[in-house]
């Protein structure tokens, strides 16, 4: 499938068996580019901070486990907002253990589109992470 | 006559101001005593002699008097430092107290939760196993999912909300769902401005003018949480209640934490047995005040804690001075 058209994703996440997971998902879909994968939102940062200022190093997509920090006063939901409120446009897909209704609502009233949340369970499967990543995506650029 | 000259010196040494005072009035008396000879005495040399004896211990005295007064400030200076570091000591006895109390209860409960919750638990499924009661591997997952959403996400979520590291506003959305109406300072929410670029140098300055977020202090927005979660619990066991408003905002170097239900009035007596021991314990290490008075429509818990008012971009700016996330 052509790159263009496919949507691109970077990936955070601390636990080395589920980012292995969820990179080899967005490999293996024919819709996803997967662009970047990283063991903390600090590597995430020290790349971002590589490119900067150019905004076209920014994925279409982000998946985010929350708790993805080494520091417990860094999480990954407020970091994206901030990053969204500085106008980056990106959608972002969270991902964690924790119950996400709040924060949604919350993250909602920063920036209304483009946020959706997986919770962390064995029941997740491979089409329930696609299914989500897509509709964030089409709801960012419907909006 | 050189007896003034060790008037600084012992002004200076001396701690005791009534042997302070004893040396002056001693050194005043001699040096009158001085002018009267010098009154009396018609040798012309002698005269000079004291003039210049006088002179001196002028000249002497106004050092000694100055290192004096010196010596007084700063012995006001360490008798008030001698003070604070009695209050401190004595609170922080309290406070260690208090938090090797709340420690071992923590300890209790966590070791009793695990014995008495857990384990069990872990037992029976490996029974099951055992004893093929289970020999589908979907069963077990299932029980092994249960174990770990029903019984250990939910207790560490009660020992520490996850919520709470995102924010104080996600954290209180999250525990008063459907319990009660939250109020929160706007510089508490995530629509007031961070004041800090992250990734743009234009938003850094283009934001001064909105409202800038706040920050509170990890431990504060962890005992404004189970400030808000033990009065909320109380408000619902009257079977009164049914509408529970609380509000949050920092006024001044204070949160101010008012939570409010429409239930029957609380008589004092009533007051003295309802559990509080969490507020009081919270009261207790930040020094924070805590009323709870029969209002209008309802009643009113209202507590008041220190807070040391950073917004959230200064806190930012000192912790990525230079740029880096890493820092």
């Amino acid at each position: 499938m052509d790159k263009t058209s496919q949507i691109s994703v970077r990936v955070i996440e601390n636990d080395p068996d589920f980012r292995e997971l969820l990179s080899g998902i967005f490999e293996r879909s024919e819709m996803f580019d997967l662009v970047g994968s990283y063991e903390s939102i600090e590597a995430f940062g020290a790349e971002m901070l590589k490119h900067k200022p150019s905004d076209s190093w920014f994925p279409q997509l982000m998946v985010v486990d929350v708790m993805s920090s080494t520091d417990p006063r860094v999480e990954g939901a407020s970091f994206m907002s901030a990053l969204r409120a500085e106008g980056l446009q990106f959608a972002t897909l969270l991902i964690s253990s924790m119950e996400f209704g709040a924060l949604l609502r919350v993250l909602r009233k920063s920036q209304a589109k483009g946020w959706a949340a997986l919770q962390k369970t064995s029941r997740l499967t491979e089409q329930d992470i696609i299914e989500s990543a897509k509709a964030v995506c089409s709801e960012l650029v419907l909006s | 006559m050189n007896s003034f000259l060790d008037v600084p010196r012992i002004l200076r040494r001396e701690r005791n101001s009534w042997v302070r005072l004893v040396v002056i009035a001693i050194f005043i008396t001699f040096e009158m005593y001085s002018i009267y000879i010098l009154h009396r005495e018609t040798n012309e040399q002698a005269r000079i002699l004291v003039y210049m004896h006088i002179a001196l211990a002028l000249m002497v005295f106004s050092g000694g008097t100055v290192d004096a007064i010196n010596t007084a400030k700063r012995l006001l200076k360490i008798e008030e430092a001698d003070r604070q570091i009695t209050d401190i000591s004595s609170k922080y006895v309290s406070t260690r107290e208090l938090l090797f109390r709340i420690d071992n209860e923590t300890r209790e409960e966590v070791g009793a939760w695990m014995h008495g919750t857990l384990q069990p638990q872990l037992v029976r499924l490996a029974k099951d196993i055992r004893t093929n009661k289970l020999n589908d591997g979907e069963l077990v997952a299932q029980r092994v999912d249960e174990i770990a959403e029903k019984y250990v996400r939910e207790y560490s979520h009660s020992l520490y909300p996850p919520a709470l590291a995102i924010s104080i506003e996600v954290a209180l959305e999250t525990l008063l769902e459907g319990r009660a109406e939250l109020v929160l300072d706007e510089r508490l929410t995530i629509t007031a401005d961070i004041g800090y670029a992250i990734w743009s140098s234009e938003s850094e300055t283009a934001s001064i003018k909105q409202v800038m977020r706040l920050h509170l202090a990890a431990e504060i927005s962890y005992a404004t949480y189970r400030i808000i979660e033990e009065a909320v619990a109380n408000a619902e066991k009257k079977s009164s209640t049914t509408r529970i408003v609380v509000d949050v905002r920092v006024e001044g170097e204070q949160v101010r934490i008012s939570v409010r239900d429409n239930g029957d009035p609380i008589s004092d007596n009533a007051k003295a047995g309802l559990g509080l021991s969490v507020i009081n314990a919270f009261m207790q290490k930040f020094h924070g005040t805590m009323t709870m008075n029969n209002v209008a429509d309802g009643v009113e818990v209202l507590v008041l804690l220190p807070y040391e008012a950073p917004t959230l971009a200064d806190m930012l700016h000192k912790r990525f001075q230079g740029g880096g996330l890493d820092e």
